[in-house]
């Protein structure tokens, strides 16, 4: 008995937005299984059982799946779709993995620690929180964490190069690409003030047509 | 305030505001997001306002990111004018929004200062709004107008 998290799923025959709609209201949620020699099978999750198991289960935890009670398989949660106002999960993409065959994941970046830049009253951000890595699905990390403490001044840069990939997990994002950084604090606080000045001498935001785009 | 430097036609059609927000409605930049709940044409000016709400309510911690660009012009009629001859003057600039479409985002400041920061700028807005932070996107507050 593994110790991956658990989901039960059911075949479903109904499709389309209305099939879709009524298996919410009942409670469910549709689903999709998909993988590499494998015909794709509708499905459907219990969606509070889901939402229970998305607070622990990233995009990169091996989940074992039951379809209508038969033997699980190790699948990942390859995508959830969203409302766009509720943000309650309407649909999910489940992957089956072949254990022996490397695949190609997005795996959320944590930085540890403290960045000493910060003390000096500058920012701390992140412009990239997911790194594309390529591994076998047992080796899939949750999360790939690296030290924030190089960051000891305005000109230090975290990139995806320096970042230390586990054992079997070959990182595929650009290694030039920023990772965290330490923003100096700002100077001026308005920096629309200036471009207000000249507008309003002008006679209030009046719109001009560009010449050469008219027509 | 925020305005196109120029624009291929001066005056536009009003347009309809159904349905949710086609994109920006995950938070992208920064690791809190304030997002609209309801459709609405929200000018420069209030865009800038909020902006500065936000901006000195954090002090000079933080960044600030503007989700929305005003870039439709809006026209206005004068006052005590009749109806009819033609469409107003071009007065002020736009921007559309729909439900779920994130407005500002931020980083770099502590949870109960961005979501202070938040609630001051959502005063300055003419719709409900929420804050939704990065990781799942969740809901941190209820709406507040």
């Amino acid at each position: 008995m593994s110790d991956r998290p658990r989901l039960e799923a059911t075949t479903r025959s109904d499709s389309g937005k209305s099939a879709a709609a009524r298996l919410r209201s009942d409670g469910r949620l549709p689903a999709v299984l998909f993988g590499h020699g494998l015909a794709s099978q509708a499905l459907s999750v219990d969606a509070h059982e889901f939402t229970v198991l998305r607070r622990h289960a990233g995009a990169t935890t091996l989940v074992d799946l039951a379809v209508d009670g038969h033997k699980p398989r190790a699948v990942l949660i390859h995508g959830v779709q969203l409302h766009k106002v509720s943000h309650r999960p309407l649909h999910v993409d489940l992957f089956a993995v072949r254990m022996t065959e490397e695949l190609t994941a997005e795996v959320p970046l944590v930085g540890d620690g403290f960045a000493p830049a910060t003390e000096l009253g500058g920012t701390l951000v992140h412009p990239l929180s997911t790194v594309k890595v390529r591994a076998l699905p047992a080796d899939l990390p949750e999360a790939i964490h690296y030290d924030l403490a190089p960051l000891s001044d305005f000109d230090h840069q975290i990139t995806v190069g320096d970042l230390t990939a586990p054992h079997g997990v070959t990182i595929h994002s650009d290694p030039g690409e920023v990772v965290a950084r330490v923003l100096a604090p700002r100077i001026e606080e308005a920096p629309f003030e200036a471009a207000e000045a000249p507008a309003a001498a002008a006679g209030e935001a009046a719109p001009v047509e560009g010449a050469p785009a008219e027509g | 305030m925020l305005m196109p430097r120029r624009v291929k036609h001066r005056k536009v059609m009003r347009g309809r505001m159904s349905g949710a927000t086609k994109g920006g409605a995950t938070v992208a930049f920064g690791e809190y997001g304030l997002a609209t709940l309801e459709p609405a044409w929200i000018t420069a000016r209030q865009i800038e306002a909020a902006r500065r709400a936000m901006t000195r309510s954090v002090k000079r911690g933080g960044k600030i990111w503007i989700r929305v660009f005003p870039d439709k012009p809006a026209t206005k009629k004068p006052a005590e004018t009749r109806m009819g001859s033609g469409k107003g003057a071009p007065d002020h600039w736009v921007a559309v929004v729909r439900p779920g479409r994130i407005l500002f985002e931020m980083a770099g400041v502590e949870h109960e200062a961005a979501i202070e920061a938040m609630r001051l700028a959502a005063h300055k807005l003419p719709v409900a709004t929420k804050v939704v932070v990065r990781e799942t996107a969740q809901e941190v507050t209820g709406g507040d107008r």
